[in-house]
């Protein structure tokens, strides 16, 4: 077998696999960083005011749903390659790097935004230990970085859909 | 849907009079006292004095002390069951005014107080003796009685050498300075070994260098008589009571557990008080008059009047002067269509009392926006009836009853637009029919058409073409900021700045109409699009309040600012069509999820696996989304919407009134 030949019947799969597992693997990355700074930030208060772990897992748990996005993404762009119906094999190099392109967004948006949102998680936790009533405003300011996600799983998303 | 006009309240009553008028004005609600005007200049005013404070601080002591009763209840009583979901129950008037109740329930409070006090007292008590006993187990060895003192013959000495020491070698240094001594082993922890040691007086000198050297140094042990072994039983015994009695009086807490809600009345009347005694500290007293200045709404006007016809006063009421309106408190009048969005209202700011209320404006769009993004008619169902069921168990009240009420109106118009969009769990109908191998069930707008039957399929169908959705997402909020700015147009109307109104508002009007003309390719004169032309010439007037240079630089500046900010919040809108897809996207990745395991297997087995993963991953997308639509719909309002007209910065009116958290008031007529 030459190395073109290696490439013809590979690439596009591999391509495609590293799509999925990076939009999938970053962003769990970014979702694990987000809900342990979160949760650090949680604990802390919890030690000295347990009746408040309510509030806090809400607030630890909002930075997880990038890793969620990723797991769509990487389970669609799966599906689109044909892994499920067993078509994979076929995948050409430029259908496979199309689907690597499309991961990118949701991998780099999930990583960093899960990051950014666990920050303001933790930060949030301040205004439960301080104001447990205005806590919600915290977590308003969470779903403001949540957005950026999930205008990463938009665009990625379009274009695994419709990129061929 | 409107804010309600204020009047200045100026009262003079006899201070004989004062506490059944306060208490009138509490029962009515409609009078918010506040801080009388500064008037020190007068030298009459000035020999005003305030009321005492003493029966407020008596009403504080009295809720701390419920409160902590409370407190303690909650801590050592029995588990109280019922949750969230436990209706206050009603009560009239009199029963939280009734006195005698209110003094049973501070009674109990003090009961319950001292309990508490005493239960702490018990636990340090436990504590002090685990510290005596740690202190006395090194010497459990021992059988000598721990008071054992020198005689004139004999030195005795309690002490320690470090647990490193070797006591061996020790015993020999000693052996080679005497014979008469002794030195007892009682015990050893980790740190330490713990001797007794005696000697004859005569060779005290010689063996005292010895101990030195080898680092022993003397316990204290004062205060014991007995053996350690003693002492020690004696401390447990004394545990044991404390420990009985520790339960004895946790038990007797546990006893006020029905009281609770006697407590709980307490704390609501308590709370009343309180109200009534801050605004009596805000009047000026003479020695037999007093003074009182307030705001009361317009519409309760005649009631207030007619019931302060039984009292001895004088009283005046005046509209506020333009000057005062910063100061004016702010009520929103509203409907109960309207009501629920004042949550919304609030959370942003009041608007000023010159503004307008935003409620009935934002109530469509919120509705709508919120529908369009949530769209799901599965989903939309269960908001509206869980949201229906708090409503209908609970009666929340406050922004938490609003936010219910907001969300059952919500849950409604996405289920609609769900059914018309073709959200049902997502595509819960297509991929479960297609696990079971059965033909696609055919509902109109919730199926994709076959082609065959002729049933209308989604009006919108974000999944396979989301660039419409796009487009209607924007063309909404193109509607909503025009909303925006014919509001804004009103405002200054309203003013009397009609050519602002114009210039500022009805320019970009024809800037769009311009354009609209221009893209249909309608209305050119000559070949030139003449209301464009108009609309980009009426910019000129940006330029009308600046002198010289300026009037270039206003006019650059309007442009690029109208540009940036139309153009930009009108894009602010494709987050309707973002949101309603992910919803969709990750609704449909959970039933393909489930369907997956289930497609091999005998329907008797994948039936249940897929529901289960589609019952977790629903109820987290639904959650997600809540959330999350929630914020995005009132950021909309926010920033885009309210940006076009609103005043904010109105302060809330507070009047003197009952406002109970653990009850609610029979309404009496």
């Amino acid at each position: 077998m030459t190395f073109g030949e290696f490439l013809t019947q590979y690439a596009g799969a591999f391509f495609g696999f590293l799509g999925a597992a990076l939009a999938a693997g970053l962003a769990c990355v970014g979702s694990a960083k987000g809900t342990g700074l979160a949760g650090e930030a949680g604990a802390g208060l919890l030690a000295e005011d347990p009746s408040q772990f309510s509030k806090c897992m809400i607030l630890q748990v909002i930075p997880g749903t990038q890793g969620l996005y990723g797991l769509v993404i990487g389970f669609l762009a799966l599906m689109k390659m044909g892994l499920f119906s067993g078509t994979v094999g076929e995948l050409t190099i430029a259908q496979g790097l199309i689907v690597l392109a499309a991961c990118l967004p949701m991998a780099l948006g999930g990583l960093l935004s899960g990051i950014a949102q666990g920050r303001v998680a933790a930060a949030s936790v301040g205004i439960v230990a301080k104001n447990p009533n205005d806590w919600s405003k915290g977590m308003v300011l969470c779903i403001i970085v949540e957005f950026y996600a999930i205008l990463s799983l938009l665009i990625s998303f379009l274009m695994i859909m419709f990129g061929f | 849907m409107s804010i309600v006009k204020m009047k200045r309240l100026r009262l003079i009553g006899m201070r004989d009079q004062r506490e059944s008028l306060l208490r009138l004005l509490q029962h009515l609600g409609c009078v918010e006292i506040d801080e009388p005007g500064d008037r020190s200049g007068d030298p009459d005013w000035a020999s005003l004095t305030r009321p005492d404070t003493g029966a407020l601080n008596e009403a504080r002591d009295a809720r701390t002390s419920v409160e902590n009763a409370l407190k303690t209840l909650k801590k050592y009583g029995p588990k109280q069951k019922g949750g969230l979901l436990t209706p206050r129950p009603v009560i009239t008037e009199g029963e939280l005014f009734d006195d005698g109740a209110y003094r049973t329930g501070l009674a109990d409070a003090g009961q319950l107080v001292a309990l508490e006090r005493k239960i702490s007292t018990l636990y340090a008590e436990q504590n002090k003796l685990r510290t005596q006993k740690l202190a006395l187990a090194p010497w459990l060895a021992l059988d000598i009685p721990l008071e054992t003192a020198s005689t004139p013959e004999v030195a005795v000495q309690f002490g320690t050498v470090a647990a490193s020491t070797d006591l061996d070698a020790m015993e020999g240094a000693l052996g080679a300075v005497t014979d008469l001594y002794e030195l007892m082993r009682a015990g050893a922890d980790n740190e330490l070994k713990y001797l007794v040691f005696l000697c004859h007086r005569s060779a005290e000198e010689g063996c005292q260098e010895v101990l030195k050297e080898y680092g022993f140094s003397r316990s204290a042990l004062r205060g014991w008589t007995g053996t350690a072994a003693e002492n020690d039983r004696q401390l447990d015994q004394k545990l044991t009571e404390a420990a009985k009695e520790l339960e004895a009086t946790i038990a007797q807490v546990g006893e006020y557990a029905a009281k609770k809600g006697a407590l709980e009345q307490c704390l609501d009347r308590a709370d009343q008080e309180i109200a009534r005694e801050e605004a009596r500290c805000r009047l000026l007293d003479s020695s037999t008059a007093f003074f009182l200045e307030g705001w009361v709404p317009v519409p309760d006007e005649k009631k207030l009047l007619e019931q302060l016809g039984k009292y001895d006063c004088c009283w005046e009421t005046q509209d506020p002067a333009p000057e005062d309106y910063p100061v004016v408190p702010v009520k929103l009048k509203n409907n109960k269509f309207t009501e629920p969005l004042t949550t919304i209202t609030e959370m942003y700011s009041l608007p000023a009392y010159d503004g307008v209320d935003p409620n009935g404006l934002m109530a469509p769009f919120y509705i709508f926006f919120f529908g369009f993004m949530f769209a799901d008619l599965g989903y939309g169902l269960i908001l509206a009836g869980a949201c229906a069921f708090i409503n209908w168990k609970v009666r929340p009240k406050g922004g938490f009853g609003q936010l219910i009420r907001l969300m059952i109106m919500c849950g409604i118009s996405s289920a609609v637009i769900g059914f018309f969009t073709g959200g049902f769990f997502s595509d819960f109908l297509y991929q479960f029919t297609n696990m079971l191998g059965l033909p696609q069930p055919v509902i109109p707008f919730l199926s994709v058409p076959d082609g065959v039957t002729g049933v209308p399929g989604p009006l919108l169908n974000v999944m396979g073409d989301p660039m419409t959705v796009l487009v209607f997402a924007l063309a909404v909020g193109f509607v909503q900021i025009i909303v925006g700015m014919i509001v804004k147009f009103w405002m200054l109307c309203r003013d009397g700045q009609v050519v602002d109104a114009i210039l500022d508002i009805g320019t970009w009007w024809v800037i769009f109409i311009g354009i609209g003309l221009f893209a249909a390719g309608i209305g050119n004169v000559a070949g030139y699009p003449v209301v464009l032309i108009i609309g980009c010439l009426m910019l000129l007037g940006q330029g009308r309040s600046a002198k010289g240079f300026g009037k270039v630089t206003a006019i650059i500046g309007a442009v690029y600012n109208g540009v940036t900010g139309y153009f930009g919040d009108i894009l602010s809108y494709s987050r309707l069509m973002v949101m309603m897809l992910a919803g969709s996207v990750i609704g449909q990745v959970f039933n393909i999820l489930g369907a997956m395991p289930g497609g091999g297997l005998p329907p008797a087995i994948g039936i249940p696996i897929f529901f289960v993963i589609f019952i977790i991953g629903h109820a987290f997308n639904i959650g997600l989304n809540v959330i999350g639509t929630y914020v995005h719909t009132s950021r909309l309002q926010y920033l885009e919407f309210f940006k076009q007209f609103y005043k904010e910065g109105g302060r809330p009116w507070r009047p003197l009134n009952i406002a109970t958290k653990y009850v609610d008031i029979k309404e009496e007529q």
